[in-house]
Parts: C-alpha cells; structure tokens; sequence
C-alpha cells in the first residue's frame, strides 16, 4: 500500500539525529498547521545546501565554494595550522580568539571502524605542511585514544618537516573545582602543569 | 539481569543518538558485553567520567536484552598514557579479541592476561613476547586446544633441542612426513611457559601464532594491522 503524502514526510523527517517517530510526527504537524512558509523556506534551502555544499579544497570542511570564507580570508595568520576532528571544532576554536589557518579530519584514526590515515586527508595534509610560511601546528584532536593516536600520527608527519607542533592542554576544566574531576583527568591536568 | 561494579575494560565504543555511546565492553565475570552509555558524551551523567580505551573501569549495568544499560562506572585504575606505538598494539589487542571473542562467554584468565599486557604496554615495556603470551592465551580461552609441549607423533613432552613441524589444526610433530611451520621445541618450550628470551625464538612464536590465529580471524585483513604499518611507513617517509 503507498504512504501518504503527511506519512512519507514524518518518515522523511526521521532523518535528523535525534528525531525520533513522535518528534517528526509532532513537526510534521506542526509546519503544516502554522508554518508552511518556514517550511517552504527550509525546503529550498535543503535542497540547495545538499546540491551545493562541498569541502573546501584546503581545510576540507564544509563550503559551497572552491576555498571556505577562512582559507580565503588572506588577514589570517598564515604560520599556524589547527587540526581538529569536526567542521563544529572549527566554530568553538574561531569563539577563542584563534586567528591561525585550520585544517578539518573529518574524523579520527579508528581502526576498528575501518578509518585510516587516506580517510581522514592525510594524504592532503603534506601539501599544506609544506608551505613556506607555515611555522607551527597545533594539533587539537579530542583526548581519546584514538584521537592521540591521530595526533601522534601527525606530528610525525610534522617533524620530519622541521616545523614546530603542539598539542592542545588537557585537564581541569575552566571554573571546574578538583573535588569533582575524577582521577585520569587530574593525572593528565598534573603532567601538563605548567610554570608561573 | 543486573550487575554490580564488576572489572571492565572498553573494547570499542561508538556513537549512538545524540549524546550515548555503545560501548563493546570485556569484563572480567560476564565476557564481552554491548552497553549504552547514555549521555556519556554530555559528561555529565556519569560524574565526568570520559569511556576511554585502555583503561581498566568498574561498570554496573542492568540488561533485558542483548544490549545492555550502563548504570554506574568507577575508575578501577590510573594509567600512564601510552606511547603511539603502544596505543597501535593495543588496537590489535582490541581487534582480534572483537573478532574471535562471543559474547557472554566469561573468560577471566584471557581478562587478566589483557589487564596485564595493558599494564606492561602502559609502563612502556616493548618487548614483542608480551602480545605472544596474550595471543596464545586468547587461542587457548576460546577453546581452539591448541598445543606446544607435546609431541604429537610420538605423544611425548617436546625437547629444546629438536625441531618441529608445527600443523596448524594438530599441534607440534617431530616427524618429518607432518609437513607443517618449522618450530624449534625451545621455542615452543619457552612460548609455553612464558619465558621467551632471544630473539630468533620469539620470531618463530611470532610466526606460528600469527598463523594459527589466521586460521580464526579469516581472510579479512586486520585493519589494525594495516594501520601499523601505515604509521611504520609515515615514520620512515616523512
């Protein structure tokens, strides 16, 4: 028996992390009954964003351009080189005051998931640690094993190019209070100290 | 069923939902486990705990179905963080017990030798014999039987001095017509009592076991393996 119309949309909007069958059911609803507009507009601008968006040439991450606004930006800092996991790292380091150039994995090094170094661009990351300019890179890997594993990959790649490379601090969070931090991250936060 | 704090190390873990992690788990008591860790990316749920590799957890989780529902965690103990190549043996560790182990099969002999090979990797301790002891404790927990101190043609104890022709799905056999892998018996002596030494002994233990584990894990590469040598290769090239 075909689905109906309203049918095939909730199933459709399930899609997205998160939503489960009541959820898209109740926005299902919700936009036909009081937002058909929004919708329309959301519609097309899916539409476009799936036909348009792509990785930049450079970083990787996600952009409907040839370069993202970041790597096409020439007042940023050419000597530093970020390395994260995620196109979402890239927002929350920008928030910090970071002004350097980025690169984006798209991931991190699992073997067991079947990710290797040509799946996470390694095999594009030489041509950007080549560049003169290029002095350090920071490497900003999430602090699992995996993403250590990443990070150790690459600052062998780093090394051997005679560039500096760091990684970034791992321990007590900002405002957090020692009582409450268990005992792996306070190890790590006591292996990182660091002179006043 | 409900389990309390019992000693766990994580396998693998995924993401799943928003926030949740599926967490392969081999404990000690209850084998390898599948468990939900909800909101265990939100870090908050579980007093900041992070679910990482290598790390030896106390879990209890309660489980009506094959997966089950992570209730508490405790650190069971700090770990140094682990050198790369380390963190690479580890990853094979974790590779070949995800093939080859079932789930909720107990086996606290193939945990313990786990815990201590992790013990040893951690302390930065690189002698190759370490992943031979866990491999034929792996061999030997899952039940495959398999042999190095007796002669299988004659049924007598293996002697130093002689070689062997190790088959695969019988064990070591001095004669000649056995046609099998070339093994000294002090290495098979030495892998069995866990004292190898020289280096040309732990090469055929290396050998020997890598393929009677073949046999086990199938033609499907490890990819483990093959990101060891990839890492071997970037450290040589670049």
């Amino acid at each position: 028996m075909q689905q109906s119309l309203l049918e095939q949309l909730v199933e459709a909007l399930r899609c997205m992390p998160g939503i489960g069958r009541k959820s898209a059911q109740r926005i299902a609803h919700q936009l036909l009954q009081r937002n058909r507009d929004a919708a329309r507009h959301l519609s097309r601008i899916m539409a476009d964003a799936m036909q348009n968006i792509g990785h930049c040439e450079r970083c990787r991450t996600f952009t409907e351009n040839s370069l993202c606004l970041l790597c096409a930006n020439s007042k940023r800092d050419d000597s530093m080189l970020c390395i994260v996991e995620n196109p979402a790292d890239v927002d929350a380091i920008e928030e910090a005051n970071y002004r350097g150039r980025y690169f984006v994995l798209l991931g991190h090094l699992s073997p067991l998931d079947g990710i290797g170094p040509d799946d996470i661009g390694l095999n594009e990351l030489p041509k950007l640690l080549d560049e003169e300019q290029l002095a350090e890179v920071i490497l900003a890997t999430s602090s699992t094993v995996e993403g250590e594993a990443t990070a150790h990959f690459i600052s062998e790649m780093v090394k051997a190019r005679g560039k500096q490379v760091s990684r970034i601090a791992h321990g007590v969070p900002m405002g957090g209070e020692l009582e409450y931090s268990n005992s792996l991250t306070i190890a790590h936060a006591l292996d990182g100290r660091k002179q006043i | 069923m409900k389990v309390d704090l019992t000693p766990c190390y994580i396998l693998h873990s995924r993401d799943y939902r928003e926030s949740s992690l599926i967490l392969e788990v081999m404990s000690r008591e209850y084998g390898r486990v599948s468990l939900v860790a909800k909101g265990a990316k939100r870090n908050k749920k579980h007093q900041g705990i992070n679910f990482n590799l290598y790390q030896k957890y106390l879990m209890s989780w309660v489980s009506r179905s094959e997966l089950g529902t992570l209730i508490d965690v405790e650190i069971a103990s700090t770990m140094n963080s682990m050198s790369p190549q380390q963190m690479m043996t580890g990853f094979y560790m974790n590779e070949i017990v995800l093939r080859l182990l079932h789930k909720h099969e107990s086996h606290p002999e193939l945990f313990d030798s786990y815990d201590a090979t992790i013990f040893e990797l951690a302390a930065d301790n690189t002698d190759q014999a370490l992943l031979r002891y866990f491999e034929k404790i792996l061999l030997q927990s899952l039940g495959y039987g398999v042999i190095f101190d007796q002669d299988q043609s004659t049924g007598s104890p293996v002697v130093a001095g002689d070689n062997y022709y190790y088959k695969l799905d019988i064990g070591p056999c001095s004669d000649v017509q056995a046609n099998g892998i070339v093994v000294s018996g002090k290495t098979l002596i030495e892998l069995n009592n866990e004292t190898l030494l020289d280096n040309k002994n732990k090469n055929e233990a290396k050998i020997l076991l890598r393929s009677l584990l073949k046999q086990y894990l199938g033609d499907k590469p490890l990819a483990s393996r093959q990101l060891y040598e990839a890492y071997i290769k970037n450290k040589l090239t670049s």
